[in-house]
C-alpha cells in the first residue's frame, strides 16, 4: 500500500501526461472511426441494382467481418509494418508521440473502429422514421440530398450517445498500442515500472488512471443523453426561452 | 389532362393491390378518392408520385410517362404536392426551414424570396408566429398545416393528399379542412385520399370508390352519395354514413 501511494504522488506527471496522450489518440480514433463507419454504413445500405452498389454492399460486408474476426492487436502490428510500405510515414511528433509509430496505429485503429459504428449508424439510420424519407422525396430531393438534409442529422442524434461511449471503449482499447511504442497511459506505466521495479502498485495506479477517464467520461455522456432526450419533447424549448427572459 | 393512369397495377409479394385503374385527372378538379380501408386507395395515391412503383400499366404526368426507368422523377415530384396522415415535418428543421428547405436546395430559389414565399402561406394558414418552432411543439392540427404549406411552398400543379385527417384529434379536423376547402376553391388540382364523408361531398368535383384495387364506381358527390348504383357502394356507405 505504501508503495502504491508513494507511486502515485510521486509520478503523476508521467501518468498525466500518459492519460493525455491516451485521450488524444481516443479523440482521434473516435472521429476517424465515425467517419469510416458512416463510409462503410451508406456503402452496407446502398440499394439498387447496379454493379457498383453490389461491389459495395459486398465490400462493406467483408469489411466489417474481418475486422470484427481478428484480434486488434493482430490489426495493429499489421498496420504498424504494412502501412508505410504503402505510403511514406511523416517524421515528427504529436505530443511527445512520434509520428512514424502513432499514424499507422491511429489508422488502424479508426479502421477498427469504423466495423464497429457502422453498425451503430446503421441503426440509428433505420430508427429515423421512413416517412422522413417519403416527405424529403416529395419535395423534389434526390436520395442523397434527403441523406444529408434530413435523414443524417437526425441519424447522428441518435447515435451520439452510442459514439460517446465508443469514445469510451476506445480509452480501454489502446491500452495495447504501448506494445508498438506509443506513448499513451499504459506507456507512462512501463517507464514507471522500469524506474520504480513494483510491478502490482504499478499497474493498481494505471488501473486508477484508467477508472477515473472511463467514469467521467461516461457519467457526461449519460449527462448528455438525458439532455438530448429533454430536448426531444414538445414544448421545452419554450420553456427555456421563457426561462432565460425571466 | 394532367395527370392519367392506364391499366395501373401494384402487388405487394403475391398480393394485388390494384387491378388495373384508369383515371385521368383534368387540370383544377378535385377528385376524392373513398374506399374502406385496404382497399388500395392509399396505393393508389402513392402510385401517382411513384412512392409506390407500379407493377404494371403507366402513370402519365403533364404528357410525360413517370414510369419510364428515364424519366427524372425527382423534377416531377417537384410538381406534385403530397400531404400524408402522419405530417412527416422535417424533425430537424424549424418551421421556417421545413417550408423553405424544397425551394431553396431544390428549385435553387434565394433564401429571401423562399421565406417571404413561406411568410405569405404561413399568413394564410394562421401559423406565422410559429416560425420558428420545431415540429415537436406544435398540435397535429398545425404540424398537418404546415404540411400543406411545405407542399405548396414548391408551387405545385397538383395536391396528393393520404388521409389528412384521420391521424387527428376530432377538434383539429376542422382548420385542416378549412385549408383545405380554401386551396379547392382556388383552382388547385387535387387528389384526395380521406374518410371525411362531408368534406368529400362539398369540394369534390368527383368522387371515386375503390374496392378490391378497382374503381367500382365514380361520379358526381351528388350521384355517389345520394344515388349509388354499386352494392359495394351502397354498402360501404350505410355503414360510414349511418354511425
Amino acid at each position: 500500500m505504501g508503495d502504491f501511494l508513494e507511486i502515485f504522488t510521486g509520478y503523476y506527471p508521467y501518468y498525466l501526461q500518459g492519460a493525455r496522450n491516451t485521450i488524444v489518440i481516443a479523440l482521434i480514433g473516435v472521429v476517424g472511426g465515425a467517419l469510416c463507419g458512416l463510409l462503410i454504413c451508406l456503402m452496407r445500405m446502398a440499394k439498387g441494382k447496379s454493379i457498383l452498389t453490389k461491389l459495395m454492399n459486398g465490400f462493406s460486408r467483408v469489411y466489417i467481418e474481418v475486422f470484427r474476426g481478428t484480434p486488434v492487436i493482430v490489426q495493429l502490428w499489421v498496420a504498424f509494418f504494412g502501412i508505410p510500405l504503402l505510403i511514406p510515414m511523416p517524421a515528427g511528433k504529436l505530443l511527445d508521440m512520434d509520428l512514424e509509430c502513432l499514424v499507422p496505429c491511429l489508422i488502424a485503429i479508426s479502421l477498427n473502429s469504423g466495423a464497429y459504428v457502422a453498425e451503430v449508424f446503421r441503426s440509428g439510420i433505420q430508427a429515423v422514421d421512413g416517412g422522413q424519407m417519403e416527405a424529403a422525396l416529395c419535395v423534389g430531393m434526390k436520395k442523397g440530398m434527403a441523406m444529408r438534409l434530413i435523414i443524417l442529422p437526425q441519424a447522428i442524434k441518435n447515435v451520439l450517445p452510442a459514439l460517446c461511449n465508443e469514445f469510451v471503449t476506445l480509452i480501454k482499447e489502446t491500452a495495447v498500442i504501448s506494445y508498438l511504442g506509443v506513448a499513451d497511459l499504459s506507456y507512462s506505466n512501463n517507464v514507471v515500472k522500469t524506474l520504480t521495479y513494483s510491478m502490482l502498485p504499478c499497474y493498481l495506479v494505471l488501473a486508477v488512471y484508467y477508472f477515473i477517464l472511463c467514469f467521467v467520461i461516461s457519467r457526461l455522456v449519460g449527462l448528455l443523453e438525458k439532455r438530448l432526450n429533454r430536448e426531444r419533447k414538445p414544448g421545452n424549448r419554450e420553456m427555456s426561452k421563457k426561462a432565460q427572459a425571466a | 389532362m394532367l395527370i392519367e393512369t392506364r391499366g395501373l397495377r401494384k402487388s405487394f409479394g403475391g398480393l394485388q393491390v390494384l387491378n388495373g385503374i384508369d383515371q385521368s385527372i383534368e387540370k383544377g378538379e378535385v377528385v376524392v378518392v373513398i374506399g374502406p380501408s385496404g382497399s388500395g386507395k392509399s396505393t393508389f395515391l402513392r402510385c401517382l408520385n411513384l412512392l409506390e412503383e407500379p407493377t404494371g400499366g403507366q402513370v402519365i404526368f403533364e404528357g410525360t410517362d413517370i414510369t419510364d426507368p428515364k424519366a427524372d422523377i425527382a423534377k416531377i415530384r417537384q410538381k406534385m404536392g403530397m400531404v400524408f396522415q402522419q405530417f412527416n415535418l422535417f424533425n430537424n428543421l424549424s418551421i421556417m426551414d421545413n417550408i423553405t428547405v424544397g425551394p431553396i436546395r431544390v428549385k435553387g430559389v434565394s433564401r429571401e424570396d423562399a421565406q417571404a414565399k413561406a411568410n405569405e402561406l404561413l399568413d394564410r394558414v394562421g401559423l406565422r408566429e410559429k416560425a420558428d418552432s420545431f415540429p415537436g411543439e406544435l398540435s397535429g392540427g398545425q404540424k398537418q398545416r404546415i404540411a400543406i404549406v411545405r407542399a405548396l411552398a414548391m408551387e405545385p400543379d397538383v395536391m396528393l393528399f393520404d388521409e389528412p385527417t384521420s391521424a387527428l384529434d376530432p377538434e383539429m379536423v376542422g382548420e385542416v379542412l378549412d385549408v383545405m376547402k380554401a386551396l379547392a376553391k382556388e383552382g388547385m388540382t387535387m387528389v384526395i385520399v380521406t374518410h371525411e364523408m362531408g368534406f368529400a361531398k362539398e369540394v369534390g368535383d368527383r368522387v371515386l370508390f375503390i374496392d378490391q384495387g378497382i374503381v367500382l364506381e365514380e361520379g358526381t358527390p351528388e350521384e355517389i352519395f345520394n344515388h349509388p348504383r354499386n352494392p359495394r357502394t351502397q354498402e360501404f356507405l350505410s355503414k360510414v354514413l349511418n354511425v
